[in-house]
């Protein structure tokens, strides 16, 4: 399943993953975190992060 | 396959910066691309609904001067209309400890410190000093202007209200902000007026106003798309090489570069080795101002009035509004929102956060019972200006054709999107001289 990994070196605590995630699954208080069992691995979230913070991992 | 577009002019990056100078361009009868990384446009100028609630980017209101400002004259001149409120009635609040002040529209400065001075000797020595200061001459950017004010006094308030305008304009602590400069900001708002406007359905509305007067114009937009270089094989620009997710591998041709992407990212771009290394420095030594804004939800107003709060006592809490009475849209049905703004002490920001939320909560007790909807932190690559207003790089790289537009080409005595205003018709106007449109 596709899934997504945030960088905490690289992670600035802006907020925009937050509000780009249709399922709610990602939190963010300086530093984003992602409820895996919310993730649906749609990947919007990458197209949001201003720094490159996010990446996309494939889980087997 | 690559796609190859030919045009006049490549902008890299959609932020403020990028979209004024695509509009500019366009409304000039030049073939403009627009191309952005991220999938929204607008960078730190527009606005994300999450869960009902309107969260800005990064900027709040039109400009530092709403209506009386250079940003809103510019928009209007290039047919963006934008609907937008000052909030009010009083417009501005300070906020002392157990004190709720009105601000008058005109003489805010002067008020403030009659307001909090130990007597009338000090506030005439304070304010003798700043009307030299702003009518005579600038002091020297030498000296900060803490130093500049302990000259006059020490009284605590006053230093927290020199700091709050420093912290407030630049994400700065008035230690390390040049005292030359401070009056030279301090002038614009002489010019202009404090006179905020904010927009209905948050700064999303002034972007898409500016999209509709490039679509007007044909300037073509393309998100998603990240630019992997721009190509300088000698000394002057000639297009950029990028990867778009709706056209796939793409190379722009353009005699004309503007990136809007940053110094510091628009130097990686290009690659170093084709700078001298004095603009190298300038680059290296930009320095991004750090500050969070951060959104707390709840169901009942705090306040019975719309207006901008400013606190010169906390060394934090810079500034908060309650944007539902002017605009409830701001809020899903049957909530309300308190914005704060707050600048960083230190680099440390799970700490930062802390101390700023705690400092929202004891100044509004009632946020309690509130949910912390966001922490918006802008610091490093997501600053809230990529350079301060007094050490800003030039609209021109040393390689021709590349332009730098945004929040790090802030002309002197201007800033936020004011100052991007000015580097914006100042880069129109040098293409307009230089390259001809096809």
């Amino acid at each position: 399943m596709v899934q997504v990994r945030i960088d905490p070196q690289k992670c600035m605590g802006c907020n925009l993953c937050v509000f780009s995630c249709p399922e709610l699954a990602i939190s963010c208080y300086g530093l984003a975190r992602l409820d895996r069992n919310k993730c649906n691995g749609c990947l919007v979230c990458l197209r949001y992060c201003p720094v490159g913070a996010i990446e996309q991992k494939t889980e087997e | 396959m690559t796609k190859r577009i030919k045009a006049d002019a490549v902008i890299v990056g959609s932020g403020l910066g990028g979209l004024l100078c695509g509009a500019l361009l366009g409304r000039d009868g030049y073939k403009v691309v627009i191309l952005e990384r991220l999938a929204f446009v607008g960078g730190r100028y527009t606005t994300l609904d999450y869960n009902g609630y309107k969260i800005n980017t990064g900027a709040w209101a039109v400009g530092l001067h709403g209506t009386n400002g250079p940003l809103y004259k510019l928009m209007a001149e290039l047919g963006a209309e934008i609907e937008t409120k000052v909030p009010g009635p009083d417009h501005i609040h300070l906020w002392l400890k157990g004190r709720d002040i009105v601000l008058p529209k005109k003489g805010q400065l002067g008020f403030i410190i009659d307001t909090v001075a130990k007597d009338g000797r000090e506030s005439e020595r304070v304010m003798r000093a700043v009307r030299r200061a702003l009518k005579w001459q600038a002091p020297s950017d030498e000296m900060t202007i803490q130093e500049w004010l302990y000259q006059y006094t020490d009284n605590p308030l006053i230093h927290g209200q020199f700091d709050f305008f420093s912290r407030s304009m630049t994400a700065t602590y008035y230690d390390r902000f040049p005292a030359g400069e401070y009056f030279r900001l301090l002038r614009g708002f002489g010019q202009c007026g404090n006179m905020t406007a904010m927009a209905k359905n948050g700064q999303k509305t002034t972007i898409e106003a500016l999209l509709k007067v490039l679509e007007k114009h044909g300037v073509q937009i393309l998100v998603e798309t990240q630019v992997d270089r721009i190509v300088c094989p000698e000394d002057k620009a000639e297009g950029v090489i990028a990867d778009s997710a709706q056209e796939g591998p793409l190379e722009v041709e353009a005699g004309v570069v503007i990136s809007d992407a940053g110094p510091r990212a628009t130097v990686g771009l290009v690659g170093r080795d084709k700078f001298d290394q004095g603009f190298l420095k300038e680059i290296d030594q930009l320095d991004e101002s750090m500050a969070v804004v951060t959104v707390f939800g709840y169901d009942k107003p705090l306040l019975d009035y719309q207006s901008h709060i400013q606190f010169i006592e906390p060394d934090r809490l810079g500034t908060a509004w309650e944007p539902c009475h002017i605009w409830p849209e701001y809020a899903p049905p049957g909530k309300q929102c308190l914005y704060t703004y707050s600048t960083m002490k230190t680099d440390d920001t799970q700490k930062e956060l802390d101390l700023i939320v705690a400092q929202c909560r004891e100044w509004f007790p009632g946020l309690d019972q509130a949910e912390i909807i966001a922490t918006l932190v802008f610091k490093g690559d997501w600053p809230i200006l990529r350079a301060r207003p007094y050490r800003c790089v030039d609209i021109k790289t040393p390689l021709i054709g590349l332009y730098l537009a945004g929040d790090a080409v802030n002309v002197s005595g201007w800033t936020c999107g004011e100052g991007i205003s000015f580097s914006c018709r100042a880069i129109a106007e040098d293409v307009r001289n230089r390259f001809p449109k096809s």
